[in-house]
């Protein structure tokens, strides 16, 4: 016996920490269990399948389905297919202090999203729907990088999020919002064009279901920075 | 002398020499994130740098330094000499072959997928072929040490196993339970997928095998660090382990929780619900616990070996420890970074707030913190404890040691600290380069140099342990070493026996296998009843 204590008073002490080690736990997880449940902090969740391989040809993800859409209701949603190394569209308008809907599919690897200076963020996992629902309280630009390593062009991969105060957020007719200076991906073109003949502008290139990266995607960033650039002090 | 000398010098000079080239890739990976122009940086260099780094330090330091610490403890804790030694060696070359395989895949640009490789994203199949062999080289390792004290308990009934014995056995059988899932992710759907046999794979039960493993691995790589808090460091600083039970149950609780909490790893994937993520994060929460009681545990055992030393007051007692002990002073330094990185890691796991850092520099820091700060300074340790019993002589010049370790923690908190704020202000994880010409990003210019002189002092902290641990094999630092056996550190209340589930495994698997079909039954079994469309296979370089 070496220590001033003897055994029941070790085994005693021990218990006391436990107890309290466990009473700490036990308070942080009730604040997460709060947070989840008084302010609808959970993680991305939804398990809505979208086939890889389809799913540039038909339904939601579209090419001129893509970006930002009011709907009839009035809840913004936004559109997007992240693909090897590039979101398409690559600059988004979202108005602030309103609900928005995010949406992302991939049609090649595994990506992933976050929005610097908030709390957006989700994995964007080919197979399924990725969806995040928020409410930007600043205005400003922001942006949004591919977060996981999804190829050599990987570190280029990043999209801007321009967020304006409400009442400077003017979707057109059709309900759809575009960056400024950004070549909308789809031409204010009238109800009842097929979506196909379209132009969808220079580097806005639809979901590439092969793989192959684009030729150069440095370049695509560049020119998304550029056409962003007008709205910078917003 | 050590029957197993040879055996244990060889895997950790294998640890060790991995340890030092990935050291060198990870310094030049800051570099080149920085605004600094660093020398050879193209995507394709950068990520298989990223690759080198993971694969090095995180499965062939790890596993080769677990196993060689393994045979060590077995025949010095059990006094008796390690069965299957042959074994021992088909395992090591095993281990070498594969690793051989994989760094070949990765030089030759075949491999460019990081050490997490989530497919679609596919190389080379002899880069997953090669890692397979070494996870089945540290199961032929779980095999040894499960033998060992079984053999030991047969031939003496009753007794308590020695406490390094038991925490080393429940780390095997820890570690079985954990590479289920990334053997079953390799051997049915990223290997087939690498030959070419299949087209689409399943990604969202791919992740979910890989998260599996993910969390229990550092686990598995953390567990020797704390049989040094329990069974080295006590001695070392001239006292006794406050309590054998509660080490007992720290490492059976770590056996437990560790493994039914790897879905906090997906908690931003869309693959599963809120309720089983939950369920999980809770699990997660329960898996703080045996550290919060290692803490205390060895704060205690430290603070009887202070007393013994004449330490007295409160907090005065602290002064009183050999500080100059290099365990003592690598204990201290360990749960110093414990503190940030275990903080870091309460934030991670606390279910919504990880949308907050997920995927950013936090994620890095924290792990870096964990894996370097706790589970490496302890290798470093636990390496100068047993060198002499190792190789026949004694450190001349102990004061490069101290140096060594104050290096590591130093340049590790400079490291992270950087990275932390990065985090938070959203900067991202695993990619070559900023746009520092972008106002946005060019605030941050000034934090990753900061950090790269963390790496610089990580760097040299490295090439110090190198150099402390060569002059034992050399002429001009010879002196003869201690020739009394390696002695453990005595629990201040001996057992004398212990109840038969803390001297055994059998109950605890069975609660693992309960546990985990609770945890991961639903969400693997998903996949297979909900018919989720599968990704295209992408097959990187030739």
């Amino acid at each position: 016996m070496s220590g001033p204590e003897g055994e029941e008073k070790v085994v005693k002490s021990e218990l006391r920490w436990a107890l309290a080690a466990g009473a700490v736990v036990f308070i942080i997880f009730a604040a997460v269990l709060w947070a989840a449940i008084t302010m609808r902090m959970n993680p991305p969740s939804n398990i809505e399948h979208a086939d890889p391989a389809t799913l540039h040809m038909q339904g939601e993800f579209t090419e001129s389905n893509l970006g930002t859409t009011v709907e009839p209701d009035g809840r913004v949603t936004v559109r997007m297919v992240a693909t090897q190394f590039a979101f398409v569209p690559n600059c988004l308008m979202v108005p602030q202090g309103r609900e928005v809907t995010f949406r992302f599919v991939s049609p090649d690897v595994i990506h992933g999203i976050l929005i610097t200076g908030t709390n957006v963020n989700t994995m964007i996992v080919p197979g399924y729907v990725a969806q995040v629902h928020t409410v930007f309280r600043q205005s400003g630009d922001m942006l949004m990088p591919c977060h996981e390593f999804c190829g050599l062009g990987h570190s280029e991969m990043i999209a801007r999020v321009q967020v304006v105060p409400a009442d400077q957020f003017r979707p057109g007719p059709d309900g759809r919002a575009h960056c400024e200076g950004q070549t909308p991906l789809v031409n204010t073109a009238a109800p009842g064009v097929p979506a196909g003949d379209v132009d969808a502008g220079a580097q806005a290139q639809g979901p590439l279901v092969s793989g192959e990266p684009s030729p150069d995607p440095a370049q695509a960033t560049q020119d998304a920075v550029a056409a962003a650039q007008p709205a910078t002090g917003e | 002398m050590l029957t197993t000398r040879r055996l244990v010098l060889t895997h950790m000079w294998v640890a060790f020499a991995t340890f030092s080239v990935a050291i060198i890739l990870g310094v030049w990976q800051m570099w080149a994130r920085s605004p600094l122009r660093a020398p050879f940086l193209t995507a394709e260099n950068y990520f298989n740098s990223v690759t080198m780094h993971g694969v090095s330090m995180g499965y062939v330091l790890t596993t080769f330094f677990i196993m060689g610490f393994g045979y060590f403890v077995a025949e010095t804790a059990l006094k008796r000499p390690l069965p299957g030694k042959t074994w021992a060696w088909a395992a090591f070359w095993m281990g070498i072959l594969g690793v051989l395989m994989a760094v070949l895949a990765i030089v030759t640009n075949n491999a460019t997928v990081l050490f997490t490789f989530y497919p679609p994203l596919t190389g080379s199949p002899w880069f997953y072929i090669g890692l397979v062999l070494v996870v089945v080289a540290s199961w032929i390792w779980c095999g040894l040490m499960i033998v060992a004290m079984a053999q030991w308990k047969r031939a003496n009934l009753g007794e308590p196993v020695p406490l390094a014995m038991f925490a080393t056995v429940a780390n095997a059988v820890m570690w079985l339970w954990t590479t289920i899932g990334v053997a079953a992710e390799l051997l049915f759907q990223v290997i087939p997928a690498a030959f070419g046999w299949i087209h689409t794979v399943d990604v969202g039960l791919s992740r979910t095998l890989f998260s599996w493993t993910l969390h229990a691995i550092v686990y598995f790589w953390l567990i020797p660090a704390y049989i040094a808090f329990y069974t080295m460091a006590p001695r070392e600083a001239g006292g006794r382990l406050y309590s054998d039970t509660m080490g007992r149950l720290t490492f059976v609780l770590f056996l437990l929780y560790s493994l039914p909490v790897g879905m906090h790893h997906l908690f931003m994937d869309p693959e599963h619900s809120t309720g089983f993520k939950f369920v999980q994060a809770a699990l997660t929460f329960l898996v703080s616990v045996p550290t919060f009681l290692t803490v205390f545990t060895i704060s205690a055992s430290m603070e009887l070996a202070a007393r013994l030393r004449g330490g007295t007051g409160v907090f005065g007692w602290i002064k009183a420890l050999p500080w100059k002990n290099p365990m003592t002073l690598a204990t201290g330094l360990a749960f110093f970074m414990l503190w940030f990185g275990g903080g870091g890691g309460l934030i991670n796991m606390s279910y919504g707030m990880n949308a907050m850092i997920h995927n950013t520099s936090w994620v890095t820091a924290h792990f870096h913190l964990i894996f370097g700060g706790t589970v490496v300074i302890m290798y470093f340790a636990i390496a100068y404890s047993i060198w002499p019993h190792l190789t026949g002589w004694t450190f001349r010049s102990p004061g490069r040691l101290r140096l060594q370790l104050w290096l590591w923690a130093v340049g590790m908190m400079v490291m992270t600290i950087p990275w932390h704020y990065l985090g938070l202000q959203g900067q991202w994880r695993r990619v070559a380069t900023f746009d520092y010409s972008d106002p946005m990003i060019a605030g941050w210019g000034p934090w990753v140099i900061v950090s790269l002189i963390g790496g610089l002092i990580l760097l040299a902290s490295a090439a110090l342990f190198i150099v402390n641990l060569l002059p034992p094999h050399r002429k001009w630092a010879r002196q003869p070493g201690p020739t009394e056996p390696y002695r453990y550190a005595l629990a201040a209340h001996p057992p004398r026996r212990v109840p038969e589930v803390l001297n055994g495994f059998t109950l605890w698997n069975l609660l693992v296998a309960l546990l985990m079909l609770a945890a991961y039954g639903w969400p693997i079994l998903q996949f297979f009843l909900t018919d989720a469309p599968e990704a295209i296979v992408h097959r990187i370089g030739g």
